[in-house]
């Protein structure tokens, strides 16, 4: 026997039965007969096409994507999850196994469903009613590779949710299942659909860095690259809990990646081309240091929920176990990584970045040093503040104080200072990038520095 | 020699430190019963034991390799099951064992016969083909036991392995540790039920607290012990009461009826020339039992007095039966 994966073959077992591997070719080949066989103008052919395609949607993207959330948890109802644990299972193993071994019957009816698309395509489009679907996907083969990227797509997705469930040991799939159904259902639309391809095919060439792509390889190498990133995600969950520490270098990673791939759509705004060659070089690093401040931000937030990881990064700190240092670091400090790097450079050329906002309007709304300077501190003091609070003594309801926290530091005292028409004091409470350094970043390190005060009183509480 | 050892383990759940600064040595062979009261931190030592759980400090090295620096190596060596484990119900059996076989790396080669001689050591031959979801809980212990043989690991942990079985299910659990017993494998189990670690355990850990309290060497501990003996006289005449009470190592003489309860110091060569003795100054002796304190007994006292007093007891006994061994 041979055995492909441990995890797939489990799946095997538990998806097909003899009755279950006859139950869909009988009643899908009963429906499409019924279908086939019905007075119509079109050919029978083009009478399967879109109850195939319907059909597919709900089978695949809707049913896949619960059996995909369902498969990260499931092991946590069974309580098997253990047994799992101290195996010698890989954590690529483990998500390959799942991904494809829970929705393994669904692909089985869905195989069916892409030959009935695929056979039907030609005469479909041969009919006025589908011809539009021809400007999208040419040829068979092009819509059933954008039915197959959207599909696993959408149960990637909904995997990689359904780890977070995981590590939460909460075994509610809602927010996964419908996560990956979502994803489905967008890549879709950005590939075949009909209202959103529109706006990510236009116009017809990518330009991308310094590359001239066409739009279509462009899309596919898009969604592949996000699709290979949301299962390293997958795995890297499924790697800690088979007790694999994770240092953040895969993080560091993503984010240098995800960056450089966010920054080179630039090349493909008009204004960016009149832009002389270093404010490109500028504006490129200026837009990947907010990319990965936004992920610092995710970052601190997650970290401040790990109070074990900061304990055992400190006791290897002090005795001088480096290794066990660098596997413990949270994930907040591989992000200030690249932060810092990119900061530097963007202060280096701060002539060039604090060039009058009218040049770079059309890509951002705020351009200058004074801008991300005071942003970064907004980071540093919310991170501080989530430590303080998730971190300390607060037992319950820690996401209310978080909630309440946010709700008054950006709206409730915004609004009651306004009522006292002090426009001057907005730099409490926002970043703001029309004034000078000092003005914009001042009333924010203060805040920082009371937030570190704070957080050193509960650190304090802690060692006591 | 040491097959695993325990180093200065601190574990916390958020601000509740669950283990504190825990070390101690399992030796290869042994069976030691982790025993404490309910939330003493048994399950989390074990878990932290096996790699489950990362401890925020200390080390936990099985067969050489440490456990959280190392995890996946060192789960080669490890079985564990649970408190409340699961199963995969839809599964036979078979294919339960085979999927763990797999996951495990096992060789193909011969794997078939693998898992047919394992359905043998945990008795369940009979049950191959049926789905796991129908077993009794006697027999969803034996294959979660099976699970964790597998990969015929050095040792394994068991985390309250019997609770929930009834007694005949309790008494083959107890005959399948003695056989893994024989067959050298190192063995951990948590559990309340005392009298049936008392069958096949050589050592003893009293967790409380998050605190080891006592490890103890049962043989040792037994020997070390004093006995306490029931005389039946046929009258209890004070003069024979005289020369039970004046033979060297005898003291707390408690009549009552025709039967003298005493606590007699040393071990059973010693009880015979007691009785020698006795026999030799014409008493008229009708009975003459051991009673030794059952291991349940032993940690009940611990467990009344409330306080470490009867844990020291326990580790001078230990201690003295340690001294006594040294030449």
């Amino acid at each position: 026997m041979i055995i492909v994966n441990p995890e797939f073959h489990r799946y095997l077992w538990l998806n097909f039965s003899p009755i279950r591997l006859i139950v869909p070719p009988i009643v899908l080949g009963l429906l499409f007969y019924v279908l086939a066989a019905q007075p119509d103008e079109f050919p029978w052919q083009a009478r399967l096409f879109k109850p195939a395609l319907f059909i597919y949607f709900v089978v695949m993207f809707l049913w896949g994507s619960y059996e995909a959330a369902s498969a990260a948890v499931s092991d946590l109802g069974k309580k098997t999850w253990d047994f799992l644990k101290m195996s010698s299972l890989a954590p690529w193993s483990l998500t390959i196994g799942k991904l494809f071994g829970a929705t393994s019957y669904v692909w089985y009816i869905g195989l069916i469903l892409l030959a009935v698309i695929g056979l039907s395509y030609g005469a479909a489009l041969d009919t006025v009613k589908f011809q539009y679907i021809r400007e999208v996907a040419p040829t068979p083969v092009n819509l059933l590779i954008y039915l197959l990227l959207a599909t696993i797509s959408g149960h990637t997705a909904a995997l990689f949710m359904g780890t977070h469930g995981l590590q939460l040991k909460k075994q509610g799939i809602a927010a996964s299942f419908i996560g990956g159904f979502l994803v489905s259902g967008f890549v879709f639309s950005i590939t075949v659909g009909f209202n959103l391809q529109s706006l990510v095919k236009e116009p017809s060439e990518i330009f991308w860095h310094t590359l001239s792509v066409n739009q279509d390889v462009f899309l596919i190498g898009s969604i592949l690259f996000l699709l290979f990133w949301m299962m390293v995600a997958s795995q890297r969950t499924f790697r800690e809990e088979l007790q694999y520490k994770n240092a953040p270098i895969v993080l560091v990673l993503f984010l240098a990646t995800f960056s450089f791939y966010i920054s080179g759509y630039l090349d493909n705004n008009r204004y960016y081309a009149t832009l002389d060659a270093e404010l490109k070089l500028v504006s490129k690093i200026y837009l990947s240091f907010l990319i990965i401040l936004f992920f610092t931000y995710l970052a601190t937030f997650k970290d401040a929920t790990d109070l074990a990881r900061y304990k055992r990064w400190i006791y290897a700190w002090k005795a001088r176990e480096w290794r066990h240092f660098f596997e413990n670091t949270p994930g907040w400090a591989g992000c200030v990584l690249l932060l810092v790097p990119a900061y530097i450079f963007l202060i280096l050329h701060a002539g060039v970045v604090d060039v009058p906002a009218r040049i770079w309007q059309p890509i951002f709304s705020f351009s200058n040093l004074a801008f991300i300077s005071a942003l970064s501190l907004f980071v540093l003091r919310d991170g501080l503040v989530y430590h303080a609070v998730l971190l300390g003594k607060i037992e319950r309801h820690k996401m209310f104080w978080i909630f309440l926290y946010l709700f008054s530091a950006y709206i409730l005292l915004p609004f009651l200072a306004s009522l006292g028409g002090e426009a001057h004091i907005a730099a409490f409470f926002y970043p703001i990038g029309d004034m000078s350094f000092v003005s914009a970043c001042l009333p924010v390190f203060m805040q920082c520095f009371l937030a570190a005060i704070g957080l050193g009183y509960i650190v304090k509480s802690l060692r006591a | 020699m040491s097959l695993a050892s325990v180093q200065n383990i601190n574990f916390e759940y958020p601000r509740k430190r669950v283990l504190k600064n825990i070390s101690f040595e399992i030796e290869e062979g042994s069976i030691t019963a982790l025993v404490g009261p309910n939330g003493a931190g048994k399950t989390t030592l074990l878990r932290c034991m096996v790699g489950l759980e990362t401890p925020i400090s200390g080390r936990v090295i099985v067969n050489g390799i440490d456990v959280h620096d190392r995890p996946r190596d060192a789960h080669r060596h490890i079985g564990y099951l649970s408190d409340f484990f699961g199963l995969y119900d839809s599964l036979t059996v078979r294919q339960c064992l085979t999927y763990m076989a797999w996951c495990h790396k096992l060789p193909l080669q011969n794997l078939k016969q693998k898992i047919e001689a394992l359905a043998e050591e945990v008795e369940l031959t009979g049950y191959m083909d049926q789905k796991a979801g129908a077993l009794s809980r006697g027999y969803r212990q034996r294959l979660g036991v099976g699970l964790a043989l597998i990969h015929d690991p050095k040792c394994i942990f068991l985390d309250e392995p019997a609770s929930g079985m009834d007694p005949e299910a309790r008494v083959h659990f107890s005959a399948l540790m003695v056989r893994l017993k024989n067959r050298g494998m190192t063995i951990i189990v948590s559990s309340h039920i005392l009298a049936e670690l008392e069958e096949y355990c050589t050592d003893m850990l009293v967790i409380r607290d998050g605190e080891i309290k006592s490890h103890i060497i049962l043989e040792e501990h037994r020997a070390a012990q004093e006995a306490v003996l029931r005389i039946g006289l046929q009258t209890t005449d004070q003069k024979y009461i005289k020369i039970i009470e004046s033979y060297t190592g005898v003291s707390g003489v408690r009549i009552a009826g025709h039967s003298v309860a005493l606590a007699f110091n040393g071990g059973p060569d010693r009880q015979v020339t007691f009785l020698k003795y006795l026999v030799g100054k014409d008493v008229p002796v009708s009975e003459f039992t051991v009673m030794q304190k059952s291991l349940q007994a032993a940690y009940m006292e611990l467990a009344i007095s409330g306080d470490d007093s009867g844990l020291q007891k326990m580790e001078k006994a230990a201690q003295a039966a340690e001294s006594k061994a040294k030449p």
